[in-house]
């Protein structure tokens, strides 16, 4: 059976009983089976409570906004008596006793979870080669890597395996890998969505949003994980509800990107191509200056390894996880942390360790935070004169696999268009905007004022009912 | 001066309670030097007076009227915690000697 491919389809179809949610289960499993043994992006797949979970939903008189729809989950959010293992080692065999408001607010509202998604190990890279359990395959082309650290849930989307997943995103996690998949990535005003049974990376930085097909989809998604959660303090009181403001009038933004960016000819000019069609769907196109935004980087980094590095301390073989056994306690954490951790995220502990430490804080932790007030009141100065910014969302499109996991810092670099959002806390989207010369898809990137989420995704639905790319699928779907 | 020496990482790692072959603090070392002179770059950026922000947001202080209330029961509690830890006894974590064998 043919399934419709988005979320708000597959839904209308499965309320109207045109579609029953166990039909749409057996074929997104069907999809599963067939594809994932090539592309990697589940670490586990749960066909059996996903069936028995499609029944109760027949049996029940509930519709919720989502009923019917099959959705995948990054493994580092829980579902209560799931598997958890942010893609470490360290987490094998740990059950999740309790489940993450954002994934519990998707089920709440009819959705189905068909499994867990493999990540880069905690979130710590751009590519899925950093997770525990093997890599992930990018669906255009199997050589080259789906981008992270949400690769798995990016590709699951992308090759047509589940019409929606959810992602986190610390410094890019939903957006890179939704561009150089090919799907669409919304990363949330910080606080508009409860981290609440998220497992932290950045705890400043890590929001959690939907990665899907359309911004439609993302924001039928947003809409139900969106809201305040008492067991956030962070979230927001402020409620979501949907735009279907188009672009006329829009002002649209575009700065000038940092040297240190130079995307890929093809991909500016693909970017170029999109402005121009924004412009024509009525957008006011104006320059604007980000003058800080070269600087994001290396201030990411800093404020991201030292907010892992005091987040991973939790982790000591004794409240959950693996333990490597041992006659004496200091041995016991030691054994265990060596054992359960890869060599990403040792260098990340041991990197923001020393910028935490005494004698180099001011230097570099402090002055990061300073540098991020700077980014965050650049970002607001250039609002003040426009709705949303776009630009390409990465300098380069999917590389080749194993192609840069040998140099660290090569690969922090493709974060350099995504991390002001998150030093900033506003929202971000991808929408793919075309293909580059090898035939991998290109991101363009719209970032918006905090709590802004509504009219950017407005703005990335009226592109896409006005354009075909994020309809295109790759040949493995 | 303010660049890090094998030495300092084997401290590090010592404090995060991770061990690092010789060979392995060397060669992380040499990467975290790098990636360190690469943040020094910030070192250009005026941020006299710059006020840091250690959250995005502006964070408020969230109060509610104290009104007695029964706890939410659907989050798990005592043993359901406890099990999630690889080795238990009773309503304790069971855990190697701390002071040595």
């Amino acid at each position: 059976m043919s399934l419709p491919r988005s979320a708000r389809a597959l839904t209308e179809a499965a309320a109207t009983g045109e579609i029953s949610p166990l039909d749409i289960v057996e074929g997104v499993l069907a999809r599963i089976e067939a594809s994932d043994g090539e592309i990697g992006a589940f670490l586990e797949v749960r066909a059996e409570e996903a069936r028995a979970h499609a029944r109760r939903l027949e049996a029940s008189k509930d519709r919720g906004p989502l009923f019917g729809v099959p959705f995948a989950i990054k493994d580092n959010l829980q579902l209560a008596g799931w598997p958890i293992t942010c893609a470490s080692r360290i987490l094998e065999g740990h059950r999740a006793a309790y489940s993450a408001t954002a994934v519990q607010r998707l089920v709440d509202a009819g959705a189905i979870p068909i499994g867990r998604c493999n990540m880069d190990e905690f979130g710590f890279g751009s590519s899925t080669e950093h997770s525990a359990f093997g890599i992930t395959r990018n669906p255009w082309n199997t050589d080259r890597i789906p981008g992270g650290s949400s690769g798995g849930s990016a590709a699951a989307v992308a090759s047509g395996m589940v019409p929606l997943a959810l992602g986190t995103d610390t410094g890019g996690s939903i957006r890179q890998p939704a561009a150089l998949c090919g799907v669409t990535g919304l990363k949330p005003t910080y606080g508009r969505v409860s981290r609440f049974g998220l497992i932290a990376f950045g705890s400043s930085l890590d929001q959690i949003g939907p990665i899907a097909r359309s911004a439609e989809d993302c924001a039928l998604a947003l809409s139900v994980i969106a809201g305040h959660d008492p067991r956030d303090a962070t979230s927001l009181p402020e409620t979501f509800a949907t735009s279907d403001r188009d672009l006329a009038g829009l002002r649209v933004g575009v700065a000038e990107l940092p040297a240190s960016a130079s995307p890929a000819a093809s991909i500016q000019a693909r970017v170029a191509e999109a402005i121009d069609t924004m412009s024509s769907l009525g957008a006011e196109v104006r320059p604007v200056a980000l003058p800080h935004a070269e600087h994001a980087i290396a201030a990411y980094y800093l404020v991201a390894t030292s907010e892992a590095s005091s987040n991973l301390s939790r982790f000591d073989g004794i409240r959950y996880g693996n333990r490597v056994p041992a006659t004496d306690l200091r041995t016991h954490y030691i054994e265990t942390r060596s054992a359960g951790f890869g060599e990403e995220a040792k260098r990340r502990i041991l990197l923001g360790g020393f910028a935490l430490s005494s004698g180099y804080y001011d230097a570099y932790y402090k002055k990061a935070l300073q540098v991020r007030t700077l980014i965050r009141r650049d970002f607001e100065a250039a609002f003040a004169d426009v709705d949303v910014i776009v630009g390409p969302t990465t300098p380069l499109a999917a590389f080749t696999i194993g192609d840069s996991i040998d140099d660290p810092l090569s690969l922090w670099l493709c974060d350099l268009l995504t991390t002001p959002a998150n030093l900033a806390g506003i929202p971000a989207v991808s929408i793919p905007c075309g293909f580059d010369d090898d035939g991998m898809p290109v991101g363009l990137q719209l970032q918006g004022p905090a709590l802004g989420d509504a009219k950017l995704l407005a703005a990335a639905t009226t592109f896409q009912r006005a354009t075909t790319f994020h309809d295109q699928r790759p040949g493995a779907s | 001066m303010d660049k890090p020496q094998p030495t300092e990482i084997k401290v590090l790692a010592e404090l995060a309670r991770l061990r690092l072959e010789d060979q392995t603090a060397a060669r992380i070392a040499g990467q975290l030097e790098r990636i360190l002179d690469w943040f020094r770059s910030l070192d250009a950026i005026d941020t006299a007076g710059v006020e840091p922000s250690p959250y995005a947001v502006v964070l408020r202080n969230v109060t509610r009227p104290d009104e007695p209330a029964t706890a939410t029961d659907d989050l798990p509690h005592g043993q359901d915690i406890l099990n999630c830890g690889p080795e238990q006894t009773k309503d304790c974590y069971l855990v190697p000697p701390v002071l040595g064998s």
